[in-house]
Order: C-alpha cells, then sequence, then structure tokens
C-alpha cells in the first residue's frame, strides 16, 4: 500500500479538503484479499504463486531439516540471487512471515486507486512518511544486508574503539586501530559505530541486532494476528456461551501483566530467541482479540453480511470471506502497534539476561556497554539509539495507519 | 457603554454586517457574510434556511460561542443592550451569556454534560450569574423545572440527563437558558431533534415563556411551519447571506425574493434540497463552492429569474420591495430582498408574477450555472 | 440491579481470575523444566551417585510428591496462609525477602505514578483544549518521545549524563541510607532520576489517553451549551470535560499505568541499582531460586487483579450511565 505511484487517472493533488475529499466508495476493509480463492481451480496466477511458494517453501523446510540435518549451511536460491545462508528455525518462520506478508499485499497493491487514495491521506503525517522510509532501510539492512555481512566477530586486539571522527583516551581501547592524537585514539572507518569490550564492531553488531528485532516483531505478530483473527472472530460470530468464555480468557490473560508473564515463561522455558519469540505470539494476542470481536460484532449487523447468509452462505464462510476482511484495517493498524511493543520486551529481557547470550540482540549490547558507561559510553548508546529510533519509528507509523485506514476513529472531528 | 451614543437605542440587539469566516485546511469558509437584522424586546425573529445556510453560525456569532480557531468574526457589529458584543472582551462576553443572553441548542441529548445530574447543571446556570446560597439556588431550579412543564420536579431534579426523554431534555435545557433571566434567547432549531408530537409542545412552550417574561426570542429554524406559527419578523438566508427580510406577514404573503418563493413552494412536497440534516451546517457546504470568491447573487445558478445582471457584481443589495410602503416605514422593519429584479433598473413583476410557471424553468438554468449543486 | 450487585460481581469475578492465573502458573511450573532438578541430578552423576535416587530425595525435600491435586491444594493453601515458600538462594522464607524489598519499590513508584496521573491528564486536556497550536504539537512529540523511548536504555543515558558527567546524582543507589532516612534529601536525591525514567513513560501514556478522550468533549454540545452559560474556560475545562474523560480514562488508565509501571520499575532497579522487587526477581531468576521467582511473579499478578478491579469499581461510581446488568 505504501511507496506505490500515484496513479495518474486518479492522483488529485493535495487541495483536496481535510478529510481527503471524496473517499474511494471502496474503503481498505474493502480490498478482497479472498479474490485468491474467488477464480477457483487455482487458475489465479497469484493462487498458484502462492501454491508454488507454499510447496517450495515445504520442501525447503524438509530439505533443511532431513537432508541438510547437521550441516548448517545451505545454498538458496531468491529472486535470482543466490547466496549461502544458515537457516535456523527463527530464520525458516521469518521467511514464512515474508511470504505471507507479500501476498497479502498483492491484492491491495493491485488496487491502485486505494493505494492512491491512502497513500494520500497517509503522506500528510510527515513523521510517519520519514518513519517508514527508516523502518525500510532497517528492515532491509536486517533482512538482505545480513545475508551479505559476516556476523561480528571477536576481536580482543580491537577493544573499545571509539566512533569515526571522536576519540577517546588512549588508555582505555586495548591498542588503537586508529591514529593517536595527542594522547587520544582516534575512531577510523573500520569500525564507523566503534567496538564493543569484545572488539565487535557496533555498526555490525547493530545490523545484526535489526535482524533479531525485525523477527521477533513481524513473526510474532503475525503469530498473534492470526489467533487473535481466529479467536475475535468466532467468538464474534458464534456468540452465546463461547463468546463469554472466550472473551473471559482473553480478561485474565490480559489481567497477567504482559512482561511478567514473559518473563516468567522465558524463565520456565529458556530464552531462546524460538522461545520468545512463540511466547510473545501466543500470548499476546488478547488485546487484538477484542478490536477484532468487537469490529466484527459491528460488521455482522450490516446488511451484506445478513444478504450472505440468506444466500445460504456457510458460516465460516461468511466469517472469512465477508467479517474477516472487512476488520482488516482494525487488524493492521494494532499489528503495526503491536511490533514495538514486542521489539521493545525483546531487548529488554535481553538486557537482563534472559535471552540468548550469544545473539546480537540490541538489548544485549546494551546491557554489555552498561559496566563501561564512564569509559567507552558508545557502547549502550549506539544500539540504544536504534532501538529508540525503530519503536518510536513503528509508534509514528501505526498512529498514521491509523488515521489513514480508520475514519471512524478519527478524533476532534 | 464605551460607545459613542450617536446610535439612537432603537432595538435590543441590532446585528449589522457581521461576518463570521472559517479556516479550514481546504481554505476559508465564509459560513456568515455580512448579515443585518434587528430584535426588540419581547419580539421574536426567525432566521430561517436550509442547511448551510449559516443561520446556526450567525447565531452562535452573537456572543462568540464559535469556536475559534478554526472560526473568527471578522467585521461587523452585534450591538446588545448599547453594546458591541463583536469587541467585548472575554470577560465581558461571559457577563453576558447566560445572564442577559442565553441559548438553547438543536440537540438536547448532547447539549446536556451526560455525568451531572440535571440539578448540578441548572444550579451551575444560576450560580454562575447570582450569589446565591445552594439551597436557594436549588429551589429555584426546582421551580424553574416547574415552570418549563417537568412532572415532579422536586425528584426530577436529582435525574440524569440520559434518563429523560428527549422532550424534557429539551424542558431542561430551556429551564437551564431561562435560569439567568436572560432578555434574549436564541433558540437554535429546538425542536429539530424531537419527536412530531413533543416538537409543537415545546414550540408552545417557548411561545408562553416569552409572553409571559417579555424576553426577546431569535429563533433559528429550516422549518416553515413553524416560523408561521411564532414569528413575528423573519429573516431569510441562504449562503451566508440575508435574502429577505420583513414581517413574517409580508414574508408569507408576498414573498419577493426567488429564494423565498422556491423555500415557501417546497413546503407541501419538502423538496430534497432543503432537507435538513442533523450535521453541523459548516460541514455539510459543499467547499469547492464554499471558498470561491462568489461573484453575483449566491441563488442564480438554482433561480429560474436569474438574468445576465445576476451575474456581475456582489451579491445584490437589499432593496425595499413593492409593498415596502405598507409595513413599517424605518429601514430595519422594511420589508426587503436581495434581488435585482427589486433594484431601481429592475422589474420585480419578473419574479412576483411569474410565480405560476417558474416551476418548471428552474433546471435549464441550473446546468447553464455550473454550480454543483 | 445496583451497584452493590455490580460491585459483588467485580469482586467474585477478581477472585476467580486470580484463582485461575494462581492454578495455570502451577500448572506450569509443575510441567516446566526444573533448574534446580537437573543441577541435582548432574552433580549427582558428576560424583557417581544415581541421578534417580537423587532426584527423588529432591522431590521429598521440596515437597514434590503426592498426586498432582493434592500439591494443588497445598499450594494453595500456602499461598493463603502466607506461606510462599522458601528462597533457597537467601535462606528466608519468600515473603520476607518480598516484604523487604517493597519499600523500596514503592520509594520511587508511588511518586512517579502521582506525579504521571496528574501531569498526565493535565497536560493532556490542555492539549486537546489546544489542539494543533504549537503546544500541542510539543506534547504530542514529548508523547510519542516518552512511550517510545526504552526505558532501561533511557536511564543508563540519564546515569552516564547527570551521574558519571555532571555528577549531580550518586552513580550507586545506597539502600542503606534510603532504609534508615527515607526522607532525607539525600534520599529524594538518588530516587530523583528513577521517578523520572519511570514518569516519563508513564506521563506520555496517558497523557495520549487523555487527550484522545477530552478531544471527544473539547468540541461537544455540552460544552458550548456550558460556555453559554457564562462559564469560564477554566471551569469548562475542569468540569465540563474533565469529568467525562475520566470516564473513559478510567478504564484504560489503571490496566495501563500497572503494565507500564510494573515492567518499567523491573528494569529501572535493575538500571538503578534499587534492591527492590525487580531486583529481587532478577536476582531469584539468575540464582535459579524458583519459589522466589514464583512469589515475586504473584506480586505484580495479583496487584494487577486488584488494580482492575478497582477500575471496574471506579468506572461505576464515575459514570452514571453505566447499565450494571452489562458487564
Amino acid at each position: 500500500m505504501i511507496g506505490a505511484e500515484d496513479s495518474p487517472g486518479t492522483g488529485t493533488d493535495d487541495s483536496q479538503p481535510a478529510d481527503g475529499g471524496e473517499p474511494p466508495s471502496e474503503r481498505f476493509e474493502d480490498v478482497d484479499w479472498a479474490s485468491i480463492d474467488a477464480d477457483g481451480g487455482g487458475r489465479s496466477p497469484l493462487r498458484l504463486a502462492a501454491l508454488v511458494a507454499a510447496g517450495s517453501y515445504g520442501l525447503a523446510v524438509a530439505s533443511d531439516r532431513l537432508v541438510a540435518g547437521g550441516d548448517p549451511t545451505i545454498d538458496v536460491a531468491f529472486g535470482g540471487v543466490a547466496f549461502v545462508w544458515d537457516a535456523t528455525a527463527v530464520d525458516w518462520l521469518f521467511v514464512a512471515t515474508l511470504s505471507v506478508l507479500v501476498f497479502a499485499l498483492v491484492p491491495l497493491a493491485r488496487n491502485r486507486r486505494l493505494v492512491a487514495y491512502y497513500w494520500r491521506r497517509f503522506r500528510r503525517h510527515r513523521p510517519a512518511v520519514l518513519s517508514l522510509a527508516y523502518l525500510l532501510v532497517i528492515f532491509l539492512l536486517g533482512t538482505v544486508g545480513t545475508l551479505f555481512l559476516d556476523p561480528p566477530a571477536l576481536d580482543v586486539a580491537a577493544a573499545y574503539q571509539p566512533p569515526v571522527f571522536l576519540s577517546v583516551d588512549a588508555s582505555i581501547p586495548t591498542e588503537c586501530v586508529g591514529p593517536v592524537v595527542e594522547g587520544r585514539c582516534q575512531g577510523t572507518w573500520r569500525y564507523p559505530l566503534g567496538t564493543t569490550a569484545d572488539g565487535k564492531g557496533l555498526l555490525a553488531l547493530a545490523i545484526f541486532g535489526m535482524r533479531v528485532s525485525m523477527q521477533v516483531g513481524l513473526i510474532a505478530t503475525l503469530i498473534s494476528i492470526t489467533i487473535a483473527t481466529a479467536v475475535g472472530a468466532t467468538a464474534a460470530y458464534a456468540g452465546g456461551w463461547i463468546d463469554e468464555a472466550l472473551m473471559r480468557y482473553v480478561d485474565i490473560q490480559q489481567t497477567f501483566p504482559t512482561f511478567f508473564l514473559f518473563l516468567f515463561l522465558a524463565y520456565l522455558y529458556g530464552g531462546s530467541l524460538f522461545v520468545l519469540i512463540v511466547i510473545f505470539g501466543v500470548t499476546g494476542w488478547g488485546g487484538i482479540a477484542r478490536i477484532v470481536r468487537s469490529e466484527a460484532l459491528q460488521r455482522s449487523e450490516e446488511t451484506y453480511v445478513a444478504a450472505a447468509r440468506s444466500a445460504g452462505a456457510s458460516g465460516p464462510f461468511v466469517v472469512w470471506r465477508h467479517v474477516v476482511p472487512n476488520v482488516s484495517n482494525s487488524i493492521v493498524t494494532a499489528a503495526t502497534l503491536n511490533i514495538p511493543v514486542l521489539i521493545l520486551s525483546e531487548a529488554a529481557l535481553s538486557f537482563i539476561g534472559l535471552g540468548n547470550v550469544t545473539l546480537p540482540s540490541w538489548g544485549q549490547t546494551i546491557a554489555a556497554g552498561r559496566g563501561d558507561l564512564a569509559t567507552a559510553w558508545w557502547v549502550s548508546t549506539v544500539p540504544g539509539l536504534f532501538l529508540f529510533a525503530t519503536i518510536l519509528a513503528f509508534n509514528f507509523l501505526g498512529d498514521a495507519l491509523r488515521d489513514a485506514l480508520d475514519p471512524r476513529q478519527e478524533v476532534g472531528r | 457603554m464605551t460607545d459613542p451614543p450617536a446610535a439612537p437605542r432603537d432595538s435590543l440587539l441590532h446585528v449589522e454586517d457581521l461576518r463570521t469566516r472559517f479556516h479550514t485546511d481546504a481554505g476559508t469558509v465564509t459560513a456568515v457574510d455580512g448579515i443585518s437584522f434587528d430584535l426588540d424586546d419581547g419580539e421574536t425573529v426567525c432566521l430561517v434556511g436550509e442547511s448551510g445556510s449559516g443561520k446556526t453560525v450567525a447565531a452562535e456569532s452573537l456572543t462568540r460561542l464559535i469556536d475559534d480557531p478554526p472560526g473568527e468574526i471578522v467585521s461587523g457589529t452585534v450591538r446588545f443592550d448599547g453594546r458591541d458584543l463583536a469587541t467585548a472582551s472575554e470577560a465581558e462576553l461571559r457577563a453576558v451569556r447566560g445572564d442577559r443572553i442565553a441559548h438553547v441548542f438543536q440537540n438536547p441529548q448532547r447539549a446536556l454534560n451526560p455525568v451531572y445530574s440535571v440539578g448540578w447543571q441548572l444550579l451551575e446556570a444560576i450560580q454562575l450569574h447570582d450569589d446565591v446560597s445552594k439551597a436557594d439556588a436549588r429551589a429555584r431550579a426546582i421551580d424553574l423545572l416547574d415552570r418549563v412543564g417537568i412532572p415532579d420536579p422536586a425528584t426530577r431534579i436529582d435525574d440524569y440527563p440520559h434518563e429523560l426523554s428527549g422532550g424534557m431534555q429539551q424542558r431542561v435545557a430551556i429551564a437551564m437558558a431561562l435560569a439567568g433571566e436572560p432578555d434574549l434567547l436564541v433558540a437554535d432549531e429546538p425542536t429539530t431533534a424531537l419527536d412530531v408530537t413533543i416538537q409543537s409542545q415545546v414550540l408552545r412552550l417557548l411561545e408562553s415563556i416569552q409572553s409571559a417574561s417579555g424576553l426577546g426570542l431569535l429563533l433559528v429554524t429550516h422549518d416553515l411551519g413553524v416560523v408561521a406559527e411564532v414569528a413575528d419578523r423573519v429573516v431569510v438566508m441562504y449562503d451566508g447571506t440575508v435574502m429577505e427580510r420583513g414581517s413574517v406577514h409580508d414574508v408569507f404573503e408576498r414573498p419577493s425574493h426567488p429564494y423565498t418563493r422556491a423555500l415557501l413552494d417546497a413546503i407541501p412536497g419538502r423538496d430534497v434540497d432543503l432537507t435538513p440534516t442533523a450535521a453541523r451546517d459548516v460541514a455539510d457546504r459543499d467547499p469547492s463552492s464554499a471558498t470561491d470568491s462568489t461573484t453575483g447573487c449566491r441563488f442564480r445558478s438554482r433561480c429560474p429569474h436569474a438574468v445576465d445582471a445576476c451575474r456581475e457584481g456582489d451579491q445584490p443589495p437589499l432593496h425595499p420591495t413593492p409593498d415596502a410602503t405598507t409595513s413599517a416605514p424605518d429601514g430595519a422593519r422594511a420589508h426587503v430582498a436581495a434581488c435585482v429584479h427589486f433594484g431601481p433598473d429592475g422589474d420585480p413583476d419578473v419574479v412576483v408574477d411569474s410565480a405560476k410557471s417558474a416551476d418548471s424553468g428552474a433546471s435549464a438554468d441550473e446546468s447553464a450555472g455550473g454550480d454543483r449543486r | 440491579m445496583g451497584l452493590k450487585w455490580y460491585t459483588a460481581r467485580r469482586v467474585a469475578w477478581a477472585g476467580v481470575a486470580a484463582f485461575v492465573i494462581l492454578t495455570v502458573t502451577f500448572v506450569l511450573l509443575d510441567y516446566a523444566p526444573d533448574p534446580e532438578l537437573a543441577r541435582i541430578q548432574f552433580r549427582a552423576a558428576a560424583t557417581g551417585a544415581d541421578a534417580e535416587t537423587a532426584a527423588e530425595a529432591y522431590a521429598e525435600r521440596r515437597g514434590l510428591t503426592g498426586p498432582l491435586w493434592e500439591r494443588y491444594l497445598e499450594y494453595l493453601g500456602n499461598l493463603a496462609t502466607g506461606d510462599w515458600g522458601w528462597s533457597d538462594t537467601r535462606s528466608q522464607p519468600v515473603l520476607t525477602a518480598i516484604l523487604t524489598a517493597l519499600p523500596y519499590s514503592l520509594m520511587y513508584t508511588v511518586p512517579a505514578v502521582a506525579l504521571s496521573t496528574v501531569l498526565g491528564i493535565a497536560i493532556g486536556l490542555y492539549s486537546a483544549f489546544n489542539q494543533y497550536t504549537t503546544t500541542d504539537y510539543a506534547a504530542t512529540f514529548v508523547a510519542f518521545f516518552g512511550v517510545s523511548i526504552p526505558n532501561f536504555w533511557f536511564g543508563i543515558v540519564l546515569l552516564l549524563l547527570f551521574a558519571v558527567q555532571l555528577g549531580w546524582v550518586p552513580v550507586l543507589f545506597d539502600a542503606e541510607l534510603a532504609r534508615t532516612r527515607p526522607l532525607s534529601l539525600a534520599n529524594a536525591r538518588q530516587l530523583v532520576l528513577p521517578v523520572f525514567v519511570l514518569g516519563t513513560s508513564a506521563i506520555a501514556s496517558t497523557m495520549r489517553y487523555a487527550r484522545a478522550e477530552a478531544l471527544e468533549y473539547v468540541r461537544a454540545a455540552f460544552v458550548k451549551a456550558a460556555r453559554a452559560k457564562g462559564a469560564s474556560e477554566w471551569r469548562i475545562l475542569t468540569r465540563h470535560v474533565l469529568r467525562p474523560t475520566l470516564v473513559p480514562l478510567s478504564t484504560i488508565l489503571v490496566g495501563d499505568l500497572l503494565g507500564i509501571i510494573l515492567s518499567a520499575s523491573y528494569l529501572v532497579e535493575v538500571v538503578f541499582g534499587i534492591p527492590g522487587l525487580g531486583r529481587l526477581s532478577l536476582e531469584a531468576i539468575r540464582r535459579q531460586d524458583t519459589a522466589l521467582v514464583l512469589g515475586t511473579t504473584l506480586v505484580p499478578v495479583l496487584v494487577a487483579v486488584l488494580g482492575n478491579l478497582l477500575q471496574d469499581l471506579a468506572y461505576a461510581l464515575l459514570d452514571p450511565r453505566i447499565d450494571y446488568g452489562d458487564r
């Protein structure tokens, strides 16, 4: 939906009135994601592509688990680029998540008029546009960039190098990589953002941290919205005691303070990235489920649902084809605002040492630099800045999306 | 009081050339564009017009109730009892609001604060302007509820707004407006949100209050039936300007401006154009036309009698109608219409005599006018 | 149905929620791998003893024998009677450890909550009243900043700046000072940064909600009606807008604020070295003291259950329109 150019037929300028003028008769929630199924018989190219992707994904996972087995490195061809890649379980989940995202975006991108309309509404929020650009960079660096970069390596000789253009008392680094001027070690381009006590380059650490953050945020959120949509839509559609039971369960789950739930489960089951993602995904969906339920309840009242029902459509079919697509705008907004919470939680858990200690997570690096505040302030500061900027960007983005996608929630009108 | 005494103290409220603008993202909208009218003690003046004509903004501009920003009173005078409210300080205005000029709003359910009891809100209205004890204020509040016809007021006073019916809520709102014993009551579509059966009750209540206390009543409405029933004089508004002004008798018996004629013709069938909406007037207006620097008569694109002269200049000034001599002689009360046909070079008969055959002629000119409406 | 019936139902529900949560934690604990057991088995195997016997002995000592339901009842009974288990690492009852740590936590959370509630609502209302002004934009930006900044990192940066570089506040928290002279200026000085860090995120969150809710009312017809009555802007703000704003705010505030305060205080204690509940919990996790981990987790959970109950009751008191049968 984002980054697409205005199609000439609909592109109008900004002199539109505040509300974007005449909105198209369709809205975001009217995008027919189910149109993939509508053609039937797998004849639609999109559906075919989805099937091929799913199939090759399954084969790839199987070959990694069974054939490659202990061999950690496999070759994967992706979009014509071949590279060597050590795939973990989290990586596979990540690939699945990204595929789902791509296939969710295609039907929307096809509707250029709608894209143009929402882009116009979204564009009004300048911080959000900047945030989007920033997040795209972070995302690309973290996913594609890390494939071509060597992971930060231990190099005790290069410990405590200051960032480029900055200097530090020469006694602090073990050995100054750059020139020493008047007793001060100068930073070099070899380590643009300096190094840690282990001599790991902070730039590389930050970039690998991007991957961790994106993996945590995106995978866990996808798990969450899948569960939330299923639970919310079921509760709204089924009603009665099913609704009551599901929502009461959500009440209880929401009562448990999220952070302590994470903490407790991470303590019990270990804090590997995979476990963390599963914990986040499986326990963090309560709020979104409530939103989906209340939206779905409102939509169920509407005529087209009654029409579909009276035309003989089955219950689950009505929910899937008519109710779920119509709450998609709320889901997208809630999901966007869910991501920063998870990224922050992961960083916090890594910071207190519950995560995987070998993982280059931002939280981990911040914790590592805590002891060196007085001498090597940049170790904690650099990953912290990235963490802060990423969370800020997601918050700006979510806020603008809510504004652009969901006119009902607009306040102050 | 600081004003020069030159202006004769002739009427309770004297509005002249009032102009209110709203600054929106789409540009500046002049919602009220230079309106003038007068209102005397004990008199009922009706501001009539379709939704979007600026009548609500005009009524709320009197005591500067409009949201500022985005609204702004650009020019004009609102002389009330000798002082100009348009230039008065916020503190002076606060002393006038509720005490001398009270308002009743369209939707009583929204005009009452949902989290406070009726009594709390009445007591507030009383104690804001009178330094009375709580017990006295409460006694007065019960008395007020009784006056507006609330049964069992001593009990009802502790009810919350949501526990009352719409008609009762509007009675409470009226009681609240009467709390300061105002000289002028501005009622903005006070019956629109109510059931038809309740509408006439509330209207009769307003009438009886007015005759009992002799306050001036400025009634904003789109309902010509209401106008015919209660008005002494009528101000017909269209697109922020006054189209016609005169006594209710003159305006209804000899409607002069083509717009007024269209309005009156529409009564039985309730023409679509004139259907009121509850939405705020300004928000409803077609922004592209509203922000245009209009030239010529604003009604010309819908007018069956439009001629080339209607395209030029500004909105025609208010010309006296042929029957002007038979109504009150002074300018403020004369029967006037803002139409070129009533001007020095015009022929009023074009409008007045062709009335019977005019209905079909409207559409042809409409397409020529190019206005979207 | 009246307020009493409603209150009774909410209290009952809070009881049910607490009960379910306790049950779930018990089951989770029972099926989770026990690090202590693993350690004992490893040690036994390393010393050549039988791992199975060692495990049984351990289970015996811990009271982990007998059917599940029996242990479950005992667990509930113990919790109810204040026996929250024995902390191996601290060699004291869990409850004692918690009660010792609690005052340190309250010392900075209470001021932070009070400050953030008052300031958050005040700024939010002011911002809503002056929508689209420079002040509003500035406040919104600060809110985004406060919501987004990772508080543990923020704490580190502030420590670096104000303690290490400027030396205005001590780098290390002096627990002895806090215990003996809690109301001294010196104690206030070492609490300034924790309160500030905790307050930033709490104020930001409260403010955003308050602004959004107040915006619903700032242009409401009843506000205009109040103005038409001759009410001053201050009166309108403090009476006509504040009160209806508090109604939805009360439903969001407690849960949200609790979440922030509970989790943020945990990290804040780690960063500033305050020996409160968070530090206690972290130590328990690091040293794998399961009984203490459970105890320090249950405290915030029970606080949250209680908070939710208070929130429901506050809502009923604030909104006359509430339909008691509905919830």
